[in-house]
């Protein structure tokens, strides 16, 4: 049986750099890391307009009743919305390869008529210096495009960013930036999401969550075999119900439950166990 | 703090703009206008309460307007020419032509509209763009009118709305600009209705010096030329340019009052030249200005400002916040609001919560400077920009011009109550609220602001923001403590919100009366029309087809103005409340305005009173003011005397000027006893005039106190005073009694007597200058001479049993044989010799008892002859040169009677205390013969002090009455010295060709004193020229019993 590992999430503690979801409490299995509250945009819409110019006017802070709503959009080559996210992820040696999952929320454009708009999901090395000229870095890697329809209520989506986390900590850099857009690949030029942050809902709020645990590997042997598969049963109580902690090893999205989403994350990684 | 996100600070400081040039202030027929749009040169104005489309022309011409129903809240004109307009009450976009003729309505059968308000043309694509506020959307009509895009959703996030307002299309990149004034921003969208930009804050950021992007209630949006925006904002009363890209250069028209500045704008719009107008809403004006300097546009930089992102969360959980005023006042209102019993699930189920509002709405607004908004128009304003025509709060527009309530009393309408004026005006009876209560806290140096009736943060039951509860006019009474309001006729009592709406701007009503107003036991509302006091659209006008008058709205079984319009007519078209005002709970009172009704006489049908409502007009003299000395007719003059608690129940209610005591009659003869309406005279006309006032001695305010009469009327009418005095026989009086016209009951009880104020006055008639009434016609003033009154009465009728008095008036009525004579020591028989006692003369009647008809002291009989009657020696000519003054009863008589500090028993006979008699002359001294003219002698004006010895009464003593005038009277007979009794030869009766002493000739003697007593006297021979001497007069028995042979 593999080693079972006791190492727990050891993160830096650099308030700046790293958000604890709850301050003072350590996650057994995993973390919540917030964006960096070194002027990553968190409740700020986005305007790029492409002109080729960086600038002030570029930018648009939405101020109101509301934390944040920003805006994903492309209408034709000319203006384009869309909105960085980077991380921190300390200067704690995290033991790879972790799984990380990049959640945030979506809406669609209140318009008609309007086609779906195609938001693609890029990940680059970040420098949490998230300034004006990341909208013009080149994404290093496209990790999803998400169909968001016209009048789409918000949504939440969560990507599987496991494998840029690992590269920023493997890297050395441990700095990695999202960003969202309209897929510039899309047919449509005039197509448009919203991604509204409320404080008064956190679950608005765009979180990386990074666990250290092997996705399904109930027994802490670092790999998912029929001993692991064993305990999906008891421990699928289904969405929005916290899983215990024990069960958290199959929490493979990392949403705090165990439901179907997590099987279906979990049955591909079956291997048998090593004779 | 959830984030803090800091931007960059560009550019100079907002506010290097200059201000517009204001060129000209359109106001013809402009009442709330609220949009503009320019078609084919003209302005079309839409005035949203008045239901109508405005035009102008460029010059400010007035050219007319056009009847737009239902609440023209937005205006758009077509390149094509036609004209669109929505309407806020039906819901609806119509289109017209260029002439304005009706073509139809946008949008039927694509779309339904919740609230249509602004509308836009893009002149490019002659797209025509809909903001529907209550759907939170706008919507994109194809020139055509089909449906093209449509957009916006309810939300805070980018392409969501909150109460969006106002709409424009930039006319170069068809970009459309939408107010989100709920969301403090503008937000800018491509054809499609895809989200661009938005610009603007909900805060403040005074920290910072800035006030760039700050937004409090967006209203207006325009573009010009270079693709710069024009913001209004309602609450700060501002106009303000950004660039294309949503950085403000500046404010160009601030708040304030005077020509060219804004209070609440609305709708901004340029023309081709860039000359600039702006609807000032509130204001009922159109402000136009020159196009801003292209120059000075482009020496300013822009200027953005990002900050803190702070929530209402964090300002109400915030340590710092938490010691705001704001903060604790929110949470009083709260704390209230759960002692009242209404249940406050949070802090935010405060009222203007309660629509998805937030209190960031209003307290966006840091604590200093507060601007405009420390300003009582400023705070007035923040009510005003939502609670406008065309505002987000239709329900409660007020506007400028109306904020003065002009009441019934003035003729003049307004459709608000009363603001920014002093909380008191009396013309309104408003006293204002009462010191240290909480309206009192909420004024402004005084005046009157929303704050003083509302309280935003309030949430009692069913009386939403009110200070206090308005249950039974609560609220209003704190300053109209003089509006009783209603009487109950009922089982319910009218409130003042029955009847008044304070805040209706659909109503042209005056006094701010509802335009439709509820009968509560019928449970049904009817429409009423009060546009003028009186004639067409007035109270009740008589039109039965209208049947819209106020008061019948309730009154089902009143003689008149029933709800459903029947009952007699009953003035018609006719002030009602001249007649039952307000301050009186609408009972009539009042005055003239009591005259009005009471001109003539009338029975209200229903029995009660039997004769109606009297008549007394006609019993005012026509130069002379009430009885009660100068009072005028109008005013309250006659509600000093009389009691309105129970008007019209039949029955005349007095109040006692004292105690304030109720003397409740039909006739004044219905109180037949003590207390009984001379009671209520002598309440007043006593030395303390009436207590109850607080000018007890002018209860009248006309600078008139009341003669104090009522001490005078002392003692009792019996029959000690025997009408003659005699030096030698049985004298009469015993003093007992001041005044013949006792008008007290308990002396009237045992005289037999009675006689009553109003038997000689009149309750109204009675003036300064005539203060009598016809005795026989007792609401009729007298109109002969003072001494003809008198002898109305005292004319002896027919005989002792049959005096001739009114009805109601007795003389003396003596049992002779009451025991209570002998108490007094008088014995009739001996008194009278028996000839009062059975015989027909029981009982004595008049000044004419026990048969004294010829004697001096039946006046009637010889008056005309009398000593001091024109036919007396006064007119003898061998007295020709005496002056030739008659003389009044009253110069030596006081009607009331006699009585001073110094001479409490006061004089008999009702000799005055003082006597004037600097008019009248002596003859002279003539002791040894007669002297002759000239008649030089005049009498004095002294006190006089009759003195009564026993049965002696002493007229010609140093202090007595005869001698005011005859100071030499001793001299004139020798014999005048045994006797100042004068009465004992003289009397009223006495003419110059007869003898100076009663019933006997010039040669009958003076009776001669008692010789042991006086001394002997002779009686002297007649002088020349005079008559002859009297003879000694016999006693009075013998005289008495000689007139009966």
């Amino acid at each position: 049986m593999a080693r079972k590992n006791t190492n727990r999430f050891r993160g830096g503690m650099a308030a700046a750099m790293v958000w604890l979801w709850t301050a003072g409490y350590v996650p057994a299995a995993d973390v919540t890391v917030n964006p960096g509250a070194d002027g990553t945009l968190v409740d700020g819409g986005v305007f790029g307009l492409f002109d080729g110019t960086a600038d002030a006017a570029d930018w648009y802070f939405n101020e109101s009743t509301y934390e944040g709503a920003i805006s994903l959009s492309r209408s034709g080559n000319l203006l384009e919305h869309r909105v960085v996210f980077e991380f921190n992820l300390g200067t704690v040696t995290y033991p790879t390869p972790v799984r990380a999952m990049f959640k945030f929320k979506l809406r669609g454009a209140a318009r008609f008529p309007a086609d779906p708009a195609d938001v693609a999901v890029f990940s680059y090395p970040a420098d949490v210096q998230e300034t004006l000229t990341d909208f013009s870095a080149g994404p290093a890697q496209r990790l999803a495009v998400l169909s968001v329809s016209p009048f789409q209520a918000l949504t939440s989506y969560t990507i599987d960013v496991s494998g840029p986390v690992n590269a920023a900590i493997t890297g050395g850099t441990k700095k990695v930036g999202f960003r969202l857009q309209i897929d510039p690949l899309t047919s449509s030029l005039s197509s448009q999401a919203f991604m509204d942050i409320l404080e008064s809902d956190p679950t608005t709020k765009p979180s990386l969550r990074i666990s250290d645990q092997v996705a399904g590997d109930f027994d802490g042997d670092r790999d998912v075999d029929l001993h692991d598969l064993a305990a999906l049963p008891s421990c699928m109580r289904g969405p929005a119900i916290t899983a215990t902690s024990a069960c958290q090893p199959l929490d493979a999205d990392l949403d705090a439950d165990v439901d179907l989403l997590d099987y279906a994350r979990v049955l591909p990684t079956f291997t048998a166990p090593p004779v | 703090m959830f984030t803090i996100a800091i931007g960059p600070m560009l550019g100079l400081a907002v506010g290097q703009l200059s201000p517009l040039t204001h060129q000209m202030t359109w106001t013809q027929g402009l009442d709330n206008p609220a949009r503009l749009a320019e078609a084919d040169g003209t302005w079309l104005i839409a005035d949203t309460r008045a239901d109508r489309v405005v035009r102008y022309d460029s010059s400010g011409a007035y050219l007319g307007e056009w009847a737009e129903p239902a609440g023209p809240v937005g205006i758009a004109a077509h390149p094509d020419g036609r004209i669109f307009v929505s309407r806020r009450d039906d819901r609806r976009v119509a289109v017209h032509d260029a002439q304005y003729a009706f073509l139809g309505f946008l949008g039927i059968g694509a779309v339904s509209f919740v609230e249509p308000t602004d509308l836009a043309i893009d002149p490019l694509t002659g797209r025509i763009y809909v903001v529907d506020t209550g759907a939170d959307r706008v919507y994109a009509f194809h020139s055509s009118g089909t449906l093209a895009v449509m957009f916006g959703s309810c939300g805070s996030g980018f392409g969501q709305f909150k109460y969006q307002t106002a709409v424009a299309v930039d006319p170069f990149t068809s970009r459309v600009l939408v107010a989100d004034q709920d969301n403090f921003r503008v937000q800018v969208f491509d054809t499609a209705g895809m989200f661009l930009f938005s610009f603007g804050y909900r805060i403040k950021y005074l920290p910072s010096g800035t006030s760039a992007g700050w937004f409090t209630r967006t209203a207006g949006l325009a573009t010009d030329g270079a693709g710069r925006i024009y913001v209004t904002d309602a609450l700060m009363g501002t106009l303000r340019i950004f660039s294309p890209s949503g950085l403000e250069l500046g404010e160009v028209v601030g708040f304030g009052a005077n020509p060219g500045e804004l209070q609440n704008p609305g709708e901004v719009a340029l023309d081709g030249s860039g000359r600039v107008y702006v609807a000032n809403a509130n204001v009922g004006t159109v402000e136009v200005y020159d196009a801003p300097s292209p120059s000075m546009l482009a020496a300013v930089s822009p200027e953005w400002f990002s900050g803190t992102n702070e929530t209402v969360s964090d300002r109400l959980t915030s340590p710092v916040r938490r010691t705001l005023p704001w903060y604790d006042k929110l949470r009083r209102g709260t704390q209230r609001l759960t002692e009242e019993g209404v249940t406050a699930t949070s802090s935010w189920d405060a009222p203007h919560m309660l629509s998805d509002l937030s209190c960031g709405r209003c307290h966006n607004v840091p604590d200093q400077p507060l601007g405009h908004l420390g300003t009582l128009d400023g705070q007035t304003n923040l009510c005003l920009s939502c609670h406008n025509g065309a505002g987000q709060a239709l329900e409660a527009s007020l506007r400028t011009a109306d904020r003065v309530l002009i009441s019934l009393n003035t003729d003049s309408g307004g459709r608000s109550h009363a603001w920014g004026v002093s909380a008191i005006n009396s013309a309104v009876g408003s006293v204002g609220p009462p010191a240290g209560s909480e309206m009192a806290r909420y004024l402004s140096s005084g005046k009157i602001k929303c704050a003083t009736c509302h309280d935003q943060h309030s949430q009692i039951a069913g009386r939403p923001y009110l200070r206090t509860k308005n249950d039974s006019g609560g609220l209003c009474k704190q300053c109209h403590a003089e509006h009783v309001g209603h009487t109950p006729r009922g089982s319910w009592q009218p409130t003042c919100n029955e009847c008044h709406d304070a805040h209706n701007p659909n109503s042209d009503n005056l006094g701010l009366i509802r335009t439709d107003v509820r009968n509560r036991t019928l449970g049904l509302d009817k429409a009423v029309t009060l546009v003028a006091r009186t004639g067409p659209g007035s109270f009740d006008d008589g039109d039965p087809a209208a049947n819209d008058g106020l008061c019948q709205v309730c009154h089902l079984t009143t003689a008149y103005h029933r709800h459903d319009g029947s009952g007699a007519p009953h003035n018609n078209g006719q002030d009602c409340i001249s007649c039952h005002p307000h301050d009186n709970g609408f009972l009539p009172v009042s005055g003239g305005d009591c005259t009005s009704c009471h001109a003539v006489a009338q029975d209200n049908g229903d029995g009660v009173p039997v004769g109606g409502r009297r008549a007394v007009v006609g019993e005012f003299p026509a130069t002379d003011a009430h009885a009660h000395y100068g009072a005028t007719l109008g005013g309250d003059a006659c509600v000093v005397c009389h009691d309105m608690t129970t008007h019209q129940d039949g029955y005349v209610d007095l109040l006692d000027a004292d105690d304030g005591s109720l003397y409740r009659f039909q006739k004044p003869g219905d109180l037949a006893g003590d207390p009984d309406v001379s009671n209520f005279c002598m309440s007043c006309h006593d030395p303390d005039g009436a207590s109850r006032f607080t000018t007890p001695l002018d209860p009248f305010n006309n600078g008139n106190s009341p003669p104090a009469v009522a001490a005078k009327f002392l003692g009792t009418l019996q029959w000690d005073e025997q009408y003659g005095d005699f030096c030698f026989g049985t004298e009469g009086t015993l003093r007992g009694v001041n005044s013949h016209h006792d008008v007290r009951d308990a002396d009237q009880a045992f005289s037999g007597a009675k006689i009553e104020c109003l038997d000689c006055h009149g309750a109204h008639s009675a003036g300064a200058s005539q203060p009598l009434v016809d005795p026989f016609h007792a609401t009729q003033p007298w109109t002969g001479s003072n001494n003809a009154f008198c002898l109305s009465c005292h004319n002896g009728g027919t005989g002792p049993l049959d005096p001739g008095f009114p009805a109601g008036v007795f003389g003396p009525a003596i049992d002779t044989t009451d025991p209570r004579w002998a108490s007094l020591g008088i014995n009739w028989t001996t008194t009278l010799g028996g000839a009062c006692v059975g015989g027909g003369c029981s009982s004595l009647r008049g000044i004419d008892s026990c048969d004294y008809v010829d004697g001096p002291w039946y006046v009637d009989y010889s008056w005309t002859h009398s000593a001091h009657g024109p036919d007396s020696k006064r007119g003898w000519n061998g007295y020709s040169g005496a002056p030739g003054a008659d003389m009044d009863c009253t110069t030596c008589h006081d009607p009331h009677g006699s009585t001073t500090a110094t001479n409490p028993a006061g004089n008999p006979y009702m000799i005055r205390d003082a006597i004037d008699g600097t008019a009248f002359v002596d003859d002279g001294t003539r002791s040894g013969g007669f002297n002759g003219p000239p008649w030089n002698a005049y009498g004095t004006g002294r006190p006089v002090v009759v003195p009564v010895s026993g049965t002696t009464v002493g007229w010609g003593a140093g202090s007595g009455l005869c001698g005011a005038c005859h100071a030499n009277w001793i001299q004139a007979y020798d014999w005048h010295e045994f006797c100042n009794g004068c009465q004992t030869c003289h009397g009223h009766g006495m003419a110059w060709g007869e003898a100076d002493w009663v019933g006997f000739d010039n040669d009958t003697p003076c009776p001669i004193p008692n010789a042991a007593s006086l001394g002997e006297f002779s009686v002297p021979a007649a002088m020349p020229g005079e008559p002859e001497s009297p003879t000694r007069m016999e006693p009075q028995l013998h005289r008495i019993d000689r007139r009966r042979e």
